[in-house]
């Protein structure tokens, strides 16, 4: 399909599937809609103009007709696909006169052979509640491909509805749920940012299924207590996975033989790899299965997963026992939850005092400091004329972290700011997951519908960094995200020395913030709680005397030189010394205490 | 099933069956690209529904689903086009499948309406898809723009798909369609009858914004036509649709009528041909007879030329003839009284005889463009109930308190049950369950409205109260019904008249809330005479707490009924004198109407 004659491609795409419908050839008339829904599932759109959209209301019609007819059934082979493509129907649904698939999910409810065309009715923005465990008895196979792509549906978490059913999806995992390879990483990682309690039981799932499909590979491992392998996808001078973690993997450099195993071959020849002696590769066959060739047989101590979790290849090999120490960081701040990871080397300044451990399925390792120094930005401010008329507020928040109680908060904000007679501009920052499945247009349309009207926010599209500084730099302030709170987006505005409302809570994602602006002095923007956030952030909207004398401290602050103590790499170093010098203590030991290192 | 019927066969899946077939029928002619064939399918099925009352199996619902989709799904294809000539079942349709709709999981035909919205030549398609359960419709005025008959007709339509207004979206969308009503509003033939009848229960204060432009099409269609009277003293005409030994019109006026006898003439003109060989005629010197000729002209064949001085309409606005009849000048002298008790807002009607003791003490005269004429008592007897009180005991076999709610589906509406709910609410934190029992009468029986209905009414009860409804009884059927319940809520803006006498005769108590209007005050003005006036309140919180407290006061509702077992209900409701006092309100407005036609006083006329 062409984007530019999309209009009239979907009205033929629409009279052709009713065609193949009526004269009753399922194959053709499947073919037809999953033809439209690839598009969309493919290219996204930023804007969709009118006559474009009557077109795919046209084509839904016709759409939910085939799938309503009793004798229709999906042809055995276009069984993944179809099922794969369900969030993009939710989606696309959502943009058109039916709203949701709801009405038509009731319908094919009460059919029989109806399998199939359930799950591609059934998205997060249902209220029709499907007896998940009943699509697993029928085909675990076939429902872990739905699950697995389900969370799709869950990006634009604005409604109330959309937000419950994402926690629902995390909350009730089907004990047969298999990993899927291609598919299942998404919601694990995804996961985190919907429900920061329950997540555990969704990775736990998948990396059991994981751990059984893997349980045929075996690894020769003959430990060197020097060598040290550093598996990454991101180790690019751009990502902050590499920006936050390189001094401390500088650190290892004197005294350890470092070999990074490149995961996936996407980023492959931008990585940096001055700190390493050694280069190997992981990455996926085209058939799906891991290709460990190169790590098969290797004589690691330790195996250091900075961003497990955030590539297909860091959670399959971490569900691997590569060798005698697997350790993880910040890179994803959270814990595999079940994988073969044994430690997690954390940052003692920004984990909760009391019983941090709670937060991992790894035994946690404390090192002093943050556990990974803020990404210095790579931005000179250039202190732009700001509207006066309006306050600009910065929500750069990833689409995985908007949930339907930050747009609560950011409404009761709004309307109090209004009370006083100011007002205030949302400034959305979704980044690049929000563009994804075509969810920038949904996005906009829910926020769209949460405020009541359009000149209430901005949704930014995906920038490249400096414009995206830019974009920050003409806000007047910057609210951060909860529950998975901000990490470089919080040294972000301090850069640009913006004042911010930051919420902590109980795990590193919302509690960095918090430890950052406390180096700082700065703590009076981080608060704990709700009600607190939205005082906050009223009182810095609408009292210009107070952001300027916020912004003043900020102003005031040695940014590059405070926002880390170089001592908090050799404390790292030393946690892995540690690790391996008492490594056989440490498995025969039971506790779950922190491991404690000091400087 | 021939071609362009639907006629399911007998047996279990007989409907299902039809309705598959029907199904079928929609896509061979479709593909076939048969538009005429197509469209007089879907109507021959919207027809049947029309007077089909359907509790639907579970197999029955799926093919009514499964030929809805199917219908909505061709109808919307952008170069199917419903053929001009269907108007009359398009708008027939509409309420028809408004209510089939909300009871499949499509719920509402919006989205397909949005779909014809962009669409050329859509304007059939948007007069049947936009109904009161569509939450933004389409701008009214571009229909009435590009055709004020078609947009006329989907008003009428329109008008049918509230009934019973369960639901905030509905009751909402009434209100509004009547309080936005296009002044280009036409008459179109029967359909015209049913916003003509029915806004005056969805909104008293603004009915007169349709009925006013109706009126005007009617007297602008009638422009032409010559009624030639010769008038002869003392004869006048009685035109009524409802001149039956059953019918409430009957009961309440034939006292005021007989009255008049000794001193007149009288014809009575029935009007259509329903209710045509019921008619009661003892009373007449003559009979004559109008009705429609081919459903939308009227046959005046019988009284284009007649000799009556005045022409009396006791039911004027409940039969499409009356409605027409009201917008000629068939007598020099033309009046109502409250057979339909509301005013005719400008029809060639010049009096309205009306009640002192129910009309507002304070300018009752703006409930009419008629000139009021007031006369001692109500204005129409209450009618003496044809029962035989049996006692209840034993009736009930739980702890439920049965509240009767005799209200037809045109009185039912949204803070009505909203009110109804929180006495449920109320008597529930006592301790006590409600159990409601709505009488809808015939109201509900069309348009498939009994299944949405009762859908509606448990989403919005939930589990607050149960309730039952009653679609059509007899009248000893209904009153036995009646008397198992505990107590009666009365409706409100407009309330009982008949079935407040109904519910003292079977000793009940009751809580009516009475307004400015003599149909929410004639309850008040009964139970005055009897010295019950506790019973009726004015206003909502008052309406409340009295019927929670009858609900839940069980020393209360005893009290109650022991004392309205003691009135005298036979002589006490009325009194004979108020029929020559009729009689003389009759004689005044013969022997003044010259004076009083040339007054621009709107002041009530008080015949003592």
């Amino acid at each position: 399909m062409d984007p530019q004659t999309l209009d009239a491609e979907l009205r033929q795409r629409a009279h052709r599937l009713l065609e193949h419908h009526l004269s009753g050839d399922a194959a053709a008339a499947t073919e037809d809609y999953l033809v439209v829904l690839d598009h969309f599932a493919r290219v996204q759109y930023q804007q969709i103009a009118p006559n474009v959209l009557t077109g795919l209301a046209l084509f839904l019609k016709n759409l939910f007709a085939v799938v309503c007819e009793p004798s229709y059934t999906v042809p055995d082979r276009y069984i993944a696909r179809v099922v794969q493509l369900s969030p993009i129907l939710g989606t696309l649904t959502a943009m058109s006169p039916f709203g949701t698939t709801d009405a038509f999910l009731d319908i094919v409810r009460e059919q029989p052979r109806n399998f199939v065309k359930l799950l591609l009715l059934a998205n997060a923005r249902c209220r029709t509640q499907l007896d998940i465990q009943r699509l697993f008895d029928a085909n675990a196979t076939v429902a872990s491909i739905w699950y697995s792509t389900y969370v799709f549906s869950t990006y634009s978490r604005t409604s109330s509805l959309v937000d419950a059913n994402a926690r629902a999806y995390v909350q009730n995992v089907p004990e047969q749920l298999e990993y899927i390879v291609g598919l299942s990483l998404e919601p694990m990682f995804a996961s985190s940012y919907i429900d920061e309690i329950h997540d555990r039981g969704l990775k736990e799932r998948f990396n059991q299924s994981i751990q059984r499909k893997l349980s045929g590979v075996r690894i020769k491992n003959r430990p060197d207590p020097r060598k040290i392998a550093i598996l990454s996808q991101r180790w690019v001078p751009t990502s902050s996975v590499y920006k936050i973690l390189r001094h401390f993997i500088a650190a290892l450099k004197p005294s350890y033989h470092l070999t990074f195993v490149q995961l996936g071959g996407e980023s492959a020849h931008q990585s940096d790899l001055a700190l390493f002696d050694e280069v190997r590769r992981v990455g996926m066959t085209p058939e799906g299965r891991l290709n460990i060739k190169e790590v098969e047989d290797n004589d690691f101590q330790v195996a250091l997963y900075p961003d497990v979790g955030m590539s297909e290849e860091s959670l399959l090999l971490s569900n691997l026992r590569l060798c005698p120490i697997q350790c993880a960081s910040y890179g994803h701040s959270v814990s595999t939850w079940g994988s073969l990871i044994d430690f997690w080397i954390g940052g003692r300044d920004a984990e909760p005092e009391e019983n941090p451990q709670d937060n991992y399925s790894e035994r946690l390792v404390l090192i002093p400091g943050s556990g990974g120094p803020p990404v210095i930005p790579d931005y000179t401010p250039v202190h732009p004329d700001r509207p006066a008329d309006r306050i600009i507020a910065n929500c750069p928040w990833g689409a995985y972290k908007l949930n339907a109680s930050l747009i609560e908060d950011l409404k009761v904000i709004r309307d109090e700011v209004k009370s006083r007679g100011r007002r205030v501009l949302f400034r959305f920052f979704p980044g690049a997951g929000g563009i994804r499945n075509n969810n920038f247009l949904l996005l906009r349309r829910d926020l769209a519908e949460a405020f009541g009207n359009v000149e209430d926010f901005e949704l930014v599209p995906d920038l490249q960094y400096r414009p995206y500084m830019e974009a920050m730099e003409q806000g007047h302030l910057m609210l951060d995200s909860y529950p998975f709170g901000g990490c470089n987006s919080v040294m972000d505005a301090l850069w640009l020395g913006q004042p911010l409302v930051t919420r902590y809570g109980r795990e590193w994602n919302n509690r960095y913030g918090l430890a950052l602006l406390r180096r700082f002095g700065l703590e009076e923007m981080a608060v704990s709680e709700r009600e607190d956030y939205r005082r906050l952030a009223v009182r810095m909207i609408v009292d210009d005397g107070f952001r300027g004398g916020l912004a003043g401290k900020i102003a005031g602050q040695d940014l590059i030189a405070g926002s880390w103590d170089r001592s908090e790499a050799d404390a790292f170093r030393q946690a892995i010394d540690f690790l391996i010098a008492n490594q056989d203590a440490l498995r025969a030991d039971s506790s779950r205490a922190p491991i404690r290192i000091e400087a | 099933m021939s071609e362009n019927r639907f006629e399911p066969g007998p047996g279990s899946d007989g409907l299902a069956t039809a309705l598959d077939h029907a199904r079928n029928r929609l896509r061979e002619t479709f593909r076939a690209g048969n538009h005429i064939e197509l469209t007089q399918s879907w109507i021959a099925v919207f027809r049947y529904f029309n007077t089909a009352v359907h509790g639907f199996t579970m197999r029955e619902r799926q093919s009514l689903t499964e030929f809805l989709l199917t219908f909505l799904s061709l109808l919307t294809e952008e170069d199917y086009a419903i053929p001009g000539d269907c108007l009359a079942g398009v708008a027939g349709s509409n309420p028809i499948l408004s209510n089939l709709v909300a009871i499949t999981p499509l719920r509402t035909t919006e989205p397909y309406l949005r779909l014809v919205e962009p669409q050329r030549n859509n304007l059939l398609k948007v007069c049947l898809l936009w109904n009161a359960r569509v939450e933004r419709g389409v701008d009214a005025r571009k229909l009435f723009d590009a055709d004020p008959v078609t947009a006329s007709a989907w008003y009428a339509a329109y008008c049918y798909s509230w009934w019973g207004q369960a639901t905030p979206r509905v009751a909402a969308n009434a209100l509004a369609s009547i309080r936005n009503v296009d002044a280009r509003l036409r008459y179109v033939g029967e359909l015209s009858i049913e916003p003509y009848f029915c806004t005056s229960y969805a909104d008293p204060e603004r009915d007169r914004y349709v009925k006013e432009a109706l009126n005007r099409s009617i007297q602008h269609m009638f422009r032409s036509v010559r009624i030639t009277h010769r008038p002869k003293p003392k004869r006048i005409a009685v035109l009524s649709q409802r001149w039956t030994g059953t019918s409430a019109v009957y009961k309440i006026l034939r006292h005021y009528i007989a009255a008049l006898r000794p001193d007149y003439h009288l014809t009575l003109v029935h009007l259509s041909e329903l209710n045509r060989e019921l008619s009661v005629k003892d009373q007449f010197d003559r009979v004559l007879h109008v009705s429609m000729r081919s459903g939308s002209e009227l046959d005046l064949s019988q009284i284009e030329e007649n000799d009556f001085e005045l022409a009396l309409f006791p039911d004027v606005g409940m039969s499409v003839e009356s409605m027409l009849l009201a917008n000629l000048r068939v007598a020099p002298i033309q009046c109502a009284s409250y057979g339909h008790s509301v005013s005719t807002w400008g029809a060639c009607i010049d009096y309205w005889i009306g009640g002192r003791d129910v009309e507002p003490e304070e300018h009752p005269e703006n409930n009419y463009s008629e000139r009021l004429v007031l006369i001692p008592g109500s204005g129409g007897p209450p009618v003496r109930p044809n029962y035989v009180r049996s006692g209840r005991t034993g009736a009930r076999r739980d702890e439920r308190i049965v509240v009767n709610c005799p209200c037809g589906a045109y009185k039912l509406n949204y803070d009505l049950l909203q009110d109804l709910k929180e006495i449920a609410r109320r008597a529930g934190e006592r301790g006590r369950h409600v159990h409601y029992r709505f009488f809808t009468s015939r109201m509900a029986f069309y348009v498939s409205r009994l299944p949405i209905l009762i859908q509606d009414l448990g989403a919005h009860f939930g589990e607050t109260a149960t309730f039952e409804v009653f679609d059509e009884l007899k009248y000893q059927e209904y009153m036995k019904r009646m008397e198992e319940g505990d107590l009666t809520l009365d409706a409100y803006p407009f309330g009982g008249c008949n079935s407040i006498m109904d519910v003292l005769w079977i000793h009940q108590p009751v809580a009516t809330r009475y307004g400015n209007e003599w149909n929410n005050r004639y309850g008040m003005a009964l139970l005055r005479r009897f010295g019950l006036e506790e019973m009726a309140v004015h206003t909502r919180d008052d309406y409340l707490s009295l019927g929670t407290r009858l609900v839940c006061d069980d020393a209360y509702r005893r009290e109650l009924a022991s004392r309205i077992a003691a009135a005298d209900l036979e002589n006490g409701c009325w009194d004979p004198t108020e029929a020559d006092a009729f009689k003389r309100a009759i004689d005044h407005i013969i022997a003044n109407h010259e004076r009083l036609k040339g007054s621009p006083s709107r002041d009530p006329i008080h015949i003592s």
